[in-house]
């Protein structure tokens, strides 16, 4: 379980932004939504241990994740979650399948390289293992960051604005594979997003303003 | 995570970079490496093949010739020495003093007359055959044997100069191989060595300074001391009944040496001796009616100095030597030179000043001599190191500029890696681990180049200089440069490695 209280943050010369207090149930789906410019990715960073709260607190597991160090807390976002970016982010010098055995590897994923065939074949990209990304179409890359985000099997899927620059067809398609992905290795969902389009798709919702 | 292999995949995928970096890093390495390698086994040549010899005495001439042409056997000698003037080194028991009768080739291949104690100056040993125990009888060095296919028994026969293409062979001499030396990784490898006289014997009938005929040697000419004089068959003089005619014999030291005039007697004989300095009969009178005053007093604090030295020897319980080729004085025989093994000994003090005064006689100093060259040769190594160096620390520049641009165009990569969990420590890894793979990889190429030329460069220098260099020799100043460079690897990683971790994660991946 997934619970934040009393997060506030203050970019130099800006003013505080507050968050609502949240819990995200193993295994649930979550949507946090809200304009541009009113903190969803601050919150979403937060939430991952990559900027440190002016207050607040991030439990995981019951587990205050900024009484851990830095370097404690990397290891433990690296196995607890899953991020995807808006812009899928990979290793340019090297091939799908290490990029994905790479994830693995940081998360001290259990399972082998039969898992990162199994996933690629779930995200339709089981012909292109070897292929560098960059030799890959952006619609590519961004299934193969969604499919990196579970080989480490974690327990929260971070989304942030999936959807946002693709068409009504293929958004619905990303959400169906994230929400088949997640529901395929037990890991709660947690989309960060300004797309109104999800907002009558998942139950669960956190608006900021 | 192996940070190792990450490093390595990145080098990999930009490799024109890496590259560059690589190639003038194995560059500067290569010089530098090959510096230290020929320097070390060219040292360590000369030091072996100069076997301890401390003065060379030849024939007037270039100093540093006669140590090249009769040490190294690379140059060709200043000319012939009178065996009688030079006997006297072979008498003296401080010292030790050995024959050396240059002249002829064999396909390029030195042809020396010396005695044996020659091949155990040199640590060798006979690997098949024995040693000569004649003339006309040679032992061949392994290389020899082994570069013309050479085996006890074989004869062959020797050309006249010390390189190969001349047509002027001693087919009435040929020369038998007894033996074969074991590899002594010094110049007698290289080497067809025989008895001294072998040489007066190939040269018998050969008048080569007075009958017009001049040895091509490079440039001069030398005779072998095998013609005669009849005016100087000394064994056959009754030195009792007649007058004894010097001529240029201008030095005898009595005082060093034991003349060996077989049956005569000096104390009855009367010399002619205008020109003959020093010569120190000491139970007999001069006939010496133009001496002058301070000439008489100089001749006689001469002798009064041998006289002294000869008591001194007498004193320490020395006697003098008796070496075979003493048999050979007064027969006007002529060697090449004499190397010298002073042996610590006071000789030092002495034989430069007696040598001095010997006609037709030279000697060069072999520590000063070469000490000399070094001066000459330093300035231009020094400047080639501190080119290599220069180019290395460029090289380092370039590592430390490519991981630059690097983690410019890495960074969200980097990032990325922070996002999966890892941690700065391995982001630091990474990035550090590219600096050093560079310097290790270009010490490597460097190494390999460096081996490689000296390798080639042994070749030449076997073939030319009678040095024995390879690329399988291994200094251990290589240690050093191994250990510098990877310092200078990891100097130039350093500050890019410690940028790798401070990078703010969130705000480099929301601007890409």
């Amino acid at each position: 379980m997934l619970k934040w209280t009393d997060i506030s943050y203050a970019y130099p010369n800006s003013s505080e932004i507050k968050f609502p207090n949240a819990v995200i149930e193993n295994g649930s789906e979550n949507l946090i939504i809200g304009p541009s410019g009113c903190g969803k990715s601050t919150l979403m960073n937060i939430i991952a241990g990559l900027i440190q709260p002016d207050r607040g607190s991030v439990f995981f597991d019951n587990e205050d994740i900024f009484s851990l160090n830095i370097a404690q807390r990397d290891k433990f976002r690296g196995q607890k979650m899953g991020i995807i970016f808006q812009s899928a982010h990979f290793m340019q010098s090297l091939t799908l399948k290490e990029n994905m055995r790479l994830s693995q590897k940081l998360g001290k994923a259990k399972k082998g390289s039969t898992e990162i065939d199994r996933v690629l074949e779930m995200v339709g990209l089981e012909k292109h293992v070897k292929k560098k990304l960059s030799e890959m179409s952006v619609g590519e890359q961004q299934r193969a960051s969604i499919a990196r985000a579970v080989l480490s099997e974690p327990s929260v899927i971070l989304a942030d604005e999936p959807t946002s620059a693709l068409d009504d067809k293929n958004c619905l398609s990303v959400l169906n594979l994230l929400r088949s992905i997640a529901k395929e290795y037990e890991s709660s969902l947690l989309i960060i997003t300004h797309d109104q389009r999800l907002k009558g798709e998942v139950e669960s919702k956190i608006e900021l303003a | 995570m192996n940070p190792l292999k990450l490093a390595w995949k990145n080098l990999i995928h930009n490799r024109l970079r890496s590259l560059l970096s690589l190639v003038l890093f194995a560059t500067g390495v290569a010089i530098i490496l090959t510096l230290v390698l020929t320097g070390e086994q060219l040292s360590e040549n000369l030091k072996k093949n100069r076997a301890g010899v401390d003065m060379v005495v030849s024939a007037p001439g270039s100093k540093i010739q006669m140590i090249l042409s009769s040490v190294y056997h690379i140059d060709n000698p200043t000319g012939n020495v009178d065996l009688d003037e030079v006997a006297f080194l072979f008498k003296n028991p401080t010292i030790d003093a050995y024959p050396i009768s240059l002249g002829d080739n064999y396909k390029g291949i030195r042809i020396v007359g010396t005695d044996k104690r020659y091949i155990k100056l040199y640590g060798g040993q006979i690997s098949k055959g024995k040693l000569w125990d004649k003339e006309l009888q040679a032992v061949i060095g392994s290389e020899v044997a082994k570069k013309h296919k050479l085996k006890v028994g074989d004869k062959i026969t020797g050309s006249h100069g010390l390189v190969a293409g001349n047509q002027d062979s001693h087919d009435e001499h040929p020369y038998t191989i007894v033996g074969i030396l074991k590899p002594t990784h010094s110049v007698i490898d290289k080497l067809i060595l025989c008895h001294f006289a072998s040489v007066w014997k190939v040269h018998e009938g050969h008048d080569h300074s007075h009958g017009g005929h001049d040895h091509n040697h490079g440039g001069h000419s030398h005779d072998h001391g095998s013609h005669s004089h009849s005016d100087h068959n000394h064994a056959a003089h009754n030195h009792k009944s007649h007058d004894h005619q010097h001529g240029d014999h201008s030095d005898h030291d009595h005082a060093e040496h034991d003349h060996n005039h077989e049956g005569h007697e000096h104390n009855t004989h009367k010399h002619d001796d205008g020109s003959h300095d020093g010569h120190n009969h000491s139970s007999h009178e001069e006939d010496n009616e133009e001496e002058t005053p301070k000439e008489k007093a100089r001749r006689l604090a001469k002798e009064k100095a041998k006289e002294n030295a000869r008591k001194k020897l007498k004193d320490q319980g020395l006697k003098a030597k008796s070496h075979e080729i003493l048999k050979y004085t007064k027969k006007n025989k002529s060697i090449t030179a004499v190397l010298v093994n002073i042996n610590g000994s006071q000789a030092i003090n002495f034989l430069p000043r007696h040598l001095d005064t010997k006609e037709g006689v030279d000697y060069a100093m072999v520590e000063y001599e070469t000490g000399r060259l070094y001066p000459l040769v330093e300035p231009g190594v020094a400047i080639v190191k501190w080119i290599a160096i220069f180019i290395v620390i460029i090289s380092a520049f370039s590592i430390w500029i490519s991981l630059f641009q690097s983690l410019k165009e890495r960074k969200y990569e980097l990032a990325l890696l922070r996002v999966m969990g890892g941690t700065q420590f391995q982001l630091f890894l990474v990035v550090l681990l590219e600096g050093l793979l560079l310097s290790l990889l270009g010490f490597l190429a460097g190494f390999l180049i460096a081996h490689g030329i000296t390798h080639y460069l042994g070749i030449g220098m076997a073939m030319d200089y009678n040095i024995e260099m390879t690329g399988w020799y291994f200094s251990p100043k290589e240690w050093s440069v191994f250990f510098g460079a990877i310092a200078l690897g990891f100097i130039a990683a350093i500050i890019p490695s410690v940028l790798a971790t401070r990078i703010n994660i969130p705000k480099t991946l929301a601007n890409k």
